[in-house]
């Protein structure tokens, strides 16, 4: 019997702390969201757990997470079809070959950096329900996520957006996130299928099934949305709660087949038409309560999974320290050697490579995927958590470092001329 | 010339980065983990001064586990997992006296049946029982 009490103080407490611990960050020109994850982080026995157990508990006992998990879930099926509307990969096309090896070359090298790290990880801290294939696998997609929505963030924030370097940069972290939840819906479709006993050929046969449908069935009559948009400058309440329910309902076909919903909410986002205007618009609607009141509950659950306090031994700092800097010479080193290569300059390459390098909540769903299907065990998701952290964390400073905003300013308003020009 | 670079390039930072992960994947398929002993057991039967509800919960990473029993006082054994055999202690008395477990691992993994001994520091006294998961 669901206790509503408890549910609504769980609600209102994280709520409370994701504003507060948002605006502490917002202070020390850190992402919002980036205090919201630490937010989450915090209520769980990193800190709270740590400090007052017994009150933790009793804020947060074991069978009620189960409820918030499932609000927190839903707010992600929301935001994932956010994510997919967002999406523009034909944006890379403007952008030339250039960005089409660097955004390759970003999703490739830390993918292999983090298998290649696996081979040391798996005998050390996994057990043998998990194959090596798929442990090293999931590692590498999780090492190669850049966080679409947080980098998009902080672009807007400094106001990058328009520049040369922010476009590129949107450009090739659509490509990579498109790119690696295709593999981590293999990877899962791997492991659930293995687990399930039914053969592989049936899910995926599913799978592609399915997205042939979506491409080639469903995509065409989604352009009335667009169209009525563009008639009357609105959608009606009906037609929003059509785009919901199309996420939803393409959210329970994926998880049917095998793989998991959020990559169908996904899909189904990535399909919708993508005119400029008709995206702010549908963001606009829509993001409010994701963004205010569902994401922070994953947050929270995402941190009442996460132990990345001080109660670990030395092995363990050892093996996150690994992880980080595994991550940050995959992502940050891969993408600035591509760029560099590919004729831009060491300003901009080094830009880019640490703006690819943030992993923010993209990382964070990963990581609660990996940690669900039993591909990772708590003491790796928070090794990964903690990555995930101060990965983000670390982009501002750094870009702030590599190319002074006053750098940018002049930059940006070459970048408009040229393009109005 | 550019289009030269750009397939060099490709060969360069994805061609051999892709055979690498082939490699990886090849050379860590003979790799093996220690066996999977995370979940929820039953304890059968209880033992001895125990109340409540007979279980245990282990959590693992690798071949360090977390054992917590379900007994009064919430006994917690760290110990690790080695050669299809669990040494645990806490710090603490815990249920009967238990502050050390000692287990070995047999069966299948669909059907792991344990056989373990308590044994209370000092004394002589060792209650067998099994564990099912």
């Amino acid at each position: 019997m669901i206790d509503l009490f408890k549910l609504i103080l769980q609600i209102g407490v994280i709520l409370l702390t994701a504003r507060i611990v948002g605006m502490i960050f917002k202070k020390i020109h850190q992402p919002q969201v980036m205090g919201e994850m630490v937010a989450g982080i915090l209520l769980g026995p990193t800190l709270f757990g740590w400090l007052a157990p017994v009150m933790s508990k009793a804020l947060f006992p074991a069978p009620s997470l189960g409820y918030l998990n499932a609000l927190s879930q839903v707010g992600l099926v929301l935001f994932m079809f956010l994510v997919g509307v967002s999406l523009n990969p034909k944006e890379l096309h403007s952008h030339g070959h250039a960005a089409v090896l660097t955004s390759h070359v970003s999703i490739i090298t830390p993918f292999c950096l983090g298998s290649l790290m696996a081979l040391f990880l798996y005998p050390r801290l996994s057990d043998d329900s998990v194959s090596f294939m798929g442990f090293a696998l999931f590692m590498g997609a999780a090492m190669s996520i850049t966080a679409f929505p947080v980098l998009a963030r902080i672009l807007t924030e400094r106001n990058l957006l328009r520049s040369r370097m922010g476009t590129l940069s949107i450009a090739c972290a659509a490509v990579d996130d498109v790119t690696g939840w295709c593999i981590l819906a293999y990877i899962i479709l791997l492991i659930r299928t293995t687990h399930a006993g039914r053969p592989i050929w049936v899910t995926f046969g599913g799978l592609l099934a399915y997205v042939f449908l979506m491409l080639f069935g469903i995509k065409r009559p989604l352009a009335w949305f667009e169209k009525s948009f563009h008639q009357t400058g609105r959608l009606t309440e009906n037609a929003l709660a059509s785009m919901v329910l199309l996420a939803l309902a393409s959210a329970l076909v994926t998880e049917f087949l095998g793989i998991h919903l959020l990559f169908g909410a996904f899909l189904m986002g990535a399909i919708m038409p993508k005119s400029a205007d008709f995206i702010r618009y549908v963001l606009h609607r829509l993001e409010s309560v994701t963004v205010l009141v569902l994401l922070p509950l994953f947050f929270a659950y995402s941190g009442l999974r996460a132990n990345i306090g001080v109660g670990h031994n030395g092995t363990w700092w050892v093996f996150a320290a690994i992880v980080i800097v595994v991550a940050i010479a995959g992502k940050l080193g891969g993408s600035m050697i591509a760029a560099r290569f590919a004729g831009i300059g060491w300003r901009d390459a080094a830009s880019l490579g640490i703006l690819m390098n943030t992993r923010g909540l993209m990382e964070l769903v990963i990581l609660n995927i990996g940690l669900d299907i039993g591909v990772i065990s708590p003491a790796v998701f928070s090794m990964m958590v903690l990555m995930a952290l101060v990965t983000t964390f670390m982009t501002t400073p750094l870009l702030e470092w590599a190319y002074p905003a006053r750098l940018m300013r002049n930059e940006v308003n070459e970048f408009a001329e040229v393009r109005v020009a | 010339m550019f289009k030269n670079n750009l397939t060099f390039g490709y060969v360069l930072f994805v061609g051999i980065p892709l055979l690498i992960l082939i490699g990886t994947l090849r050379a860590g398929a003979n790799l093996s983990a220690p066996p999977a002993v995370s979940g929820e057991w039953t304890i059968d039967p209880a033992p001895g001064n125990c109340a409540g509800p007979p279980d245990m919960s282990i959590y693992q990473t690798g071949a360090d586990v977390l054992i917590a029993l379900n007994d009064p006082q919430k006994t917690t054994l760290a110990g690790k997992l080695e050669g299809g055999l669990i040494a645990a202690a806490s710090t603490t008395t815990g249920c009967g006296g238990a502050s050390r477990l000692e287990a070995a691992l047999r069966g299948n993994p669909d059907t792991s049946l344990w056989r373990a001994g308590s044994r209370s520091t000092g004394a002589t006294h060792a209650p067998r029982f099994r564990s099912v998961q």
